[in-house]
């Protein structure tokens, strides 16, 4: 399928090549020239020249490669790509060039076991980890040689059998991701949030999970009321749009109950990725206003409104003000935070360390600019934000992780858990 | 690296590979080994070491053995007859008591990509295919292709081809995948490998076990079979199903591109297949992944090019955010040029009107353009807005709307 896989640095060395096919002769040069070297500044990632098409991502300044001249599933290269990159972070820590340069031989190993011929293989970091050598020989004894077929053809291939741990703990990080676009009027254009629950266990033996969250389809199964008797009692759900899960949950079981119920792997694992696109809560309000005064001064107020608990605490918050190309300068007032004028980026950048709930913030700016020919109207980009909130956009709530583990004696109650939210911005831009 | 430095580089590491105290020390052995392909890596020949290095790969210590392959399958091209020496290496290795060196072994020898090493690949390959570890069996299965791959003229092996179809049977599942690869490869001149319907019913049976490039893989290989009834195909939908939601997108996107396709087979079925797949379509062009959300976008656009209107009432999602990159603005810009209907018209052309006095002059152009093919069957509004766009006196916005009207 993969004809050849290449991996350069930012100046276009070579750095790893694996070739696969006869008929890629010269693709690690091509792709160096047309896309590398390309005089545009953002490529699309799949670039056809000459009958072969060439599948790149980009971490930090490294370029992944893939090249095939097959008409294959395009999304099933790049979830390889981003597979590899996973694995290689797993072993190694961050994808840097000096990274991979004092662990090539890792890489190749790595890529011997989950790419045989240019067809992808087992890629499970846990089970390559058993099987790729790295530091000397591991002379195996019979049993881990059995352990490693069963892993690796047995009925649970994600988990194995005699795990134990001395104190049985279990995090769980809600992770969101809430994007917004807002009309000019404050109307809500488009919204979504993207979410997934990862989920770190260090649990002993093979235990049975159940996970329930608020999901509005459980809670008006259990005839705990129709939506407005649960609004009234205060118990809010949500709505999801869909999601997907770990290999290692029971789908029957979610489709007939909706019930999430699964053995987990040892360690940290995505257990289940959502959308939802209703009722969320919108962190912040940006109401800007931007008045033109002549041809020379643009004076620009601009308020936030954290919508959440006056309890809970917003931080890393910015706002991104741009300014039209002909700035000369610009001076800002505000009350809160620091604001700056970043020429290069042409915008005026507002950080405000923490924010709580219910609160409100303004910062005004004069623009003066420079008089220009050009009858150029400037189209005004929108106001974007950046923040992190301890709380799920969307509102989902974990109410419940329950751990069976009949065999060993431990229970439900001796289990710690621990449950995090972390609700960041995607692309939260309103537009003025 | 300079070039020019390479002889020396070779005679010294030549040296050090044949200094016996460096033999004895496991550790200083293979830190030179590393070196030499370090040095490979980066584009000096090395191959003025081979026969140290044949040497070397008679070691109990796996990871040298690793290396040495590597620079073995590299270099065994440019020198046929040392090749051969290191062949018996490998031979014996591929009866070692230890499944990852007899598998590490035999994936080797089938990458030596020089003639006249067929013969002695057969024999390995076919005990690889029988052997207890399924580790054993997935490399060799590939190796049939390997070896068919290499010598092309040859005439496929019909005994080989009978056990490979045997093995799609196999126990373990990636064995499985790797057997239908194989005997796509070897049968190419014929069309590549026959998907009858007991075969498509046990692929469709293990695919819940099969991992997610296995999954993609027979839902590619799927497209080739033939569902015989109405009730069949109702059957396969319900079972594949599931896939359409699956968590990996590659998965979800062979799932579409086969129910679009068994679509066509039976019309009166279509409706029901888009709005199936409908859901996990749009949810992917919202992806974070940058690479993700341009691949499914193509897919929408395909999709629509043949169904247009069928996305039509959610014309919102593809409206672009400011920061989204260039390629991406580009591939919503023409969507919405294509899912334009009587109700959503207005707003798609305010939304596109926005774009074209955007900072990016090839954004801008490209809005006027879907404009532009928005007019044929909108005619009034559209003119309406080019003109106020002729108005703002741009030149690259004026250039562009010239050949519009």
């Amino acid at each position: 399928m993969i004809g050849g896989l290449f991996i350069y640095n930012h100046k276009g060395e070579v750095l790893i090549s694996r070739v696969y096919r006869d008929d890629i002769g010269n693709a690690v040069d091509a792709f160096r020239v047309n896309v590398i070297h390309a005089r545009q500044q953002v490529r699309s990632p799949v670039t056809n020249i000459a009958r072969t098409s060439f599948f790149h991502v980009k971490r930090s300044n490294i370029w992944l490669a893939a090249v095939t001249k097959q008409n294959v599933n395009a999304a099933m290269v790049f979830e390889f790509l981003y597979k590899m990159c996973d694995v290689m972070a797993a072993y190694f820590g961050k994808i840097s060039e000096e990274n991979i340069k004092n662990n090539f031989v890792l890489i190749y190993e790595l890529l011997d076991e989950i790419l045989d011929f240019g067809y992808p293989q087992n890629s499970e970091t846990g089970a390559l980890k058993t099987f790729i050598t790295q530091q000397g020989i591991k002379s195996q004894t019979k049993e881990e040689q059995s352990q490693i077929t069963s892993q690796v053809t047995g009925q649970i291939g994600w988990r194995r059998e005699g795990i134990k741990y001395r104190r049985n703990e279990l995090f769980l990080d809600v992770l969101e991701s809430v994007n917004l676009l807002m009309s000019p009027q404050g109307q809500v254009l488009s919204a979504h949030v993207s979410g997934r629950v990862v989920m770190k266990s260090y649990l002993s033996g093979m235990p049975e999970c159940k996970f329930g969250m608020n999901d509005k389809i459980v809670i008006e199964k259990q005839g705990k009321g129709t939506a407005d008797e649960t609004s009234k009692s205060g118990k809010q759900s949500i709505a999801i749009d869909d999601c997907t899960f770990h290999q290692c949950v029971r789908l029957s079981k979610f489709d007939s109950e909706r019930s999430i119920s699964f053995i987990p792997p040892d360690g940290e694992f995505e257990l289940m990725r959502y959308r939802t696109t209703k009722d969320i809560i919108l962190p912040f309000r940006v109401i800007p206003l931007v008045r033109e005064v002549g041809r020379t001064k643009l004076e620009v107020k601009v308020v936030i409104k954290s919508n959440f608990k006056p309890s809970l605490l917003a931080q890393k918050i910015e706002v991104r003000i741009p300014t039209p190309l002909n700035t000369s300068g610009v001076q800002v007032i505000c009350m809160k935070g620091k604001a700056k004028y970043k020429a290069s980026e042409n915008a005026i950048v507002w950080k405000i360390k923490r924010m709580a709930g219910m609160k409100e913030s303004q910062i005004s700016a004069e623009i003066e600019l420079l008089p220009t020919n050009d009858k150029k109207k400037w189209a005004r980009p929108p106001i974007s934000m950046n923040f992190e909130v301890p709380f799920a956009p969307s509102g989902l709530k974990v109410r419940y992780l329950k751990v069976f583990e009949p065999k060993l004696n431990y229970s439900d109650h001796d289990v710690i858990k621990w449950v995090r939210y972390i609700g960041r911005s995607g692309i939260y831009e309103t537009r003025c | 690296m300079p070039y020019l430095g390479s002889e020396d580089v070779v005679k010294e590491l030549k040296k050090a590979l044949c200094n016996p105290h460096i033999q004895a020390d496991r550790l200083r052995y293979r830190n030179v080994i590393q070196r030499v392909i370090r040095y490979m890596t980066q584009g000096l020949d090395m191959s003025g070491v081979f026969m140290e290095m044949v040497k070397a790969s008679a070691t109990v210590d796996i990871v040298q053995k690793k290396l040495v392959y590597l620079y073995m399958c590299t270099y065994a091209p440019l020198k046929p007859d040392l090749a051969l020496l290191a062949i018996n290496t490998l031979c014996k290795d591929c009866s070692d008591p230890n499944p990852m060196v007899r598998g590490l072994a035999l994936r080797s020898m089938c990458s030596l990509r020089m003639p006249g090493v067929q013969e002695y690949i057969q024999q390995p390959i076919l005990n690889g295919l029988r052997d207890k570890a399924s580790y054993v069996r997935r490399v060799a299965v590939l190796g049939c292709a390997k070896m068919h791959n290499l010598h092309g003229d040859s005439e496929v092996d019909g005994a080989l081809v009978n056990e490979l179809y045997s093995l799609l049977r196999d126990q373990d599942p990636i064995v499985v995948v790797n057997c239908l690869r194989s005997l796509e490869e070897i049968l190419k001149q014929e069309g590549g490998v026959v998907i009858n319907k007991p075969i498509a019913h046990h692929l469709l049976n293990r695919m819940s076990k099969l991992d997610q490039w296995g999954q993609a893989e027979v839902l590619n290989f799927l497209l080739r079979y033939q569902p015989r009834s109405e009730e069949e195909l109702f059957d396969i939908l319900n079972l594949l199903d599931s896939f359409l939601k699956s968590s990996s997108p590659g998965v979800v996107m062979g799932a579409t591109k086969l129910f679009l396709i068994l679509a066509k087979m039976f019309p009166h079925v279509q409706t029901d297949v888009l709005v199936r797949v409908k859901g996990p379509l749009l949810a992917a062009c919202s992806s974070e992944s940058r690479e993700l959300c341009f691949v499914a976008l193509c897919h929408v656009r395909q999709i629509l090019h043949s169904l247009p209107g069928h996305f039509s009432s959610h014309y919102k999602k593809f409206f672009c955010s400011y920061s989204e990159p260039h390629y991406i603005k580009l591939q919503k810009v023409e969507v919405l040029c294509e899912l334009v209907n009587d109700e959503n018209v207005q707003q798609v052309l305010e939304e596109l009107r926005g774009y074209c006095t955007d900072v990016s002059a090839d954004f801008a152009q490209a809005a006027i353009f879907a404009i532009g093919g928005i007019a044929r069957t909108y005619t009034d509004q559209c003119v309406q807005i080019l003109t106020e766009l002729l108005g703002l006196r741009q030149e690259h916005i004026t250039t562009e709307i010239q050949p519009e009207s």
